[in-house]
C-alpha cells in the first residue's frame, strides 16, 4: 500500500536535510580552524550526518523522487518530464546564485581555493536540488513509489 | 504561457468499465499517478495522450475531453438520441 506524504512534511524534510548539511559543513569548518580534535569534530559530525542521511532517505529515496530526478526522459511519462523540466529550471537558478555567492565570499576572504567541505556540499546540493524542487512543489508524492515520483 | 483547463470524463469511464488506474496507465503508457492528475483535471494531457486515452475507451476524443465543463453522460446520450 502506497502512502501519501504531505507537502508540509516534504518541505520540512527538505529544509531539515539542507540545514543538517549546512550545520555539518559549518561545524567541521569551524572545528578545523579552531584546532578541535578529531573526536570533538566527530561528535558534531555524526549526528548531523545521521539527520542528513535519514531525511535524504525519507524525502528523496523512499518517494522515488531521487530516481525520477535522475531518470532518462525516455523512461518517464510526459507529466513527469514537465515536472522535472520545472524542477531543473528552479534548481539551476538557485544553484547558480549559490555558486556565485560562494565564489564571491571566497574572493572577498582572499582564499586561494574553495574549501573541500564547501565544494562537497555544493556537489550534494547540485545532485539533490531537482528532487528537492519537485518534493517542494509536487501536489502528490507517495512513499514507496520507487522511481515513479 | 497560460493554458486553458481541459475537462474530461476519464474517472467516470474508468469506473463504468471497471478499469483500475494502474491498468489504464499501463495501457496508455503513463505512470498511474498521472491518471490521478488527469482525473482531478490538474494536468492537461498532450494531444497524443488524449488520443491514446480516447482510443482505449473506444470513444471520439471530444466525448472524453472538453475545454468546457463536462455534462453528465446521460445528458449526452439523450442529445445523441435526439439527433
Amino acid at each position: 500500500m502506497q502512502q501519501e506524504i504531505s507537502r508540509t512534511n516534504r518541505r520540512l524534510l527538505v529544509a531539515v536535510n539542507y540545514l543538517s548539511l549546512a550545520s555539518v559543513v559549518f561545524l567541521v569548518h569551524v572545528g578545523r580552524h579552531r584546532g578541535w580534535g578529531a573526536a570533538h569534530i566527530l561528535t558534531f559530525l555524526l549526528p548531523g550526518l545521521a539527520v542528513l542521511v535519514a531525511t535524504f532517505v525519507g524525502v528523496f529515496w523512499r518517494t522515488g523522487l531521487w530516481r525520477l530526478a535522475h531518470a532518462s526522459f525516455d523512461r518517464i511519462d510526459e507529466r513527469q518530464v514537465q515536472v522535472m523540466y520545472e524542477a531543473t529550471r528552479i534548481s539551476y537558478a538557485i544553484f547558480a546564485v549559490l555558486c556565485v555567492v560562494v565564489l564571491f565570499v571566497n574572493a572577498v576572504a582572499e582564499r586561494g581555493h574553495i574549501p573541500i567541505l564547501i565544494a562537497g556540499g555544493l556537489l550534494y546540493i547540485a545532485h539533490t536540488l531537482p528532487a528537492a524542487a519537485a518534493a517542494w512543489s509536487e501536489k502528490e508524492v507517495l512513499v514507496g513509489n520507487r522511481g515513479n515520483g | 504561457m497560460k493554458t486553458r483547463k481541459l475537462y474530461n470524463r476519464i474517472a467516470v469511464l474508468r469506473k463504468e468499465r471497471g478499469v483500475s488506474r494502474k491498468e489504464l496507465a499501463t495501457a496508455v503508457g503513463v505512470n498511474f499517478q498521472t491518471v490521478g492528475y488527469l482525473e482531478r483535471e490538474e494536468y492537461n494531457p498532450s494531444l497524443d495522450l488524449a488520443f491514446r486515452i480516447s482510443s482505449f475507451f473506444g470513444l471520439p476524443v471530444d466525448l472524453v475531453f472538453s475545454t468546457e465543463p463536462m455534462k453528465p453522460l446521460s445528458q449526452e446520450i439523450l442529445k445523441y438520441r435526439e439527433r
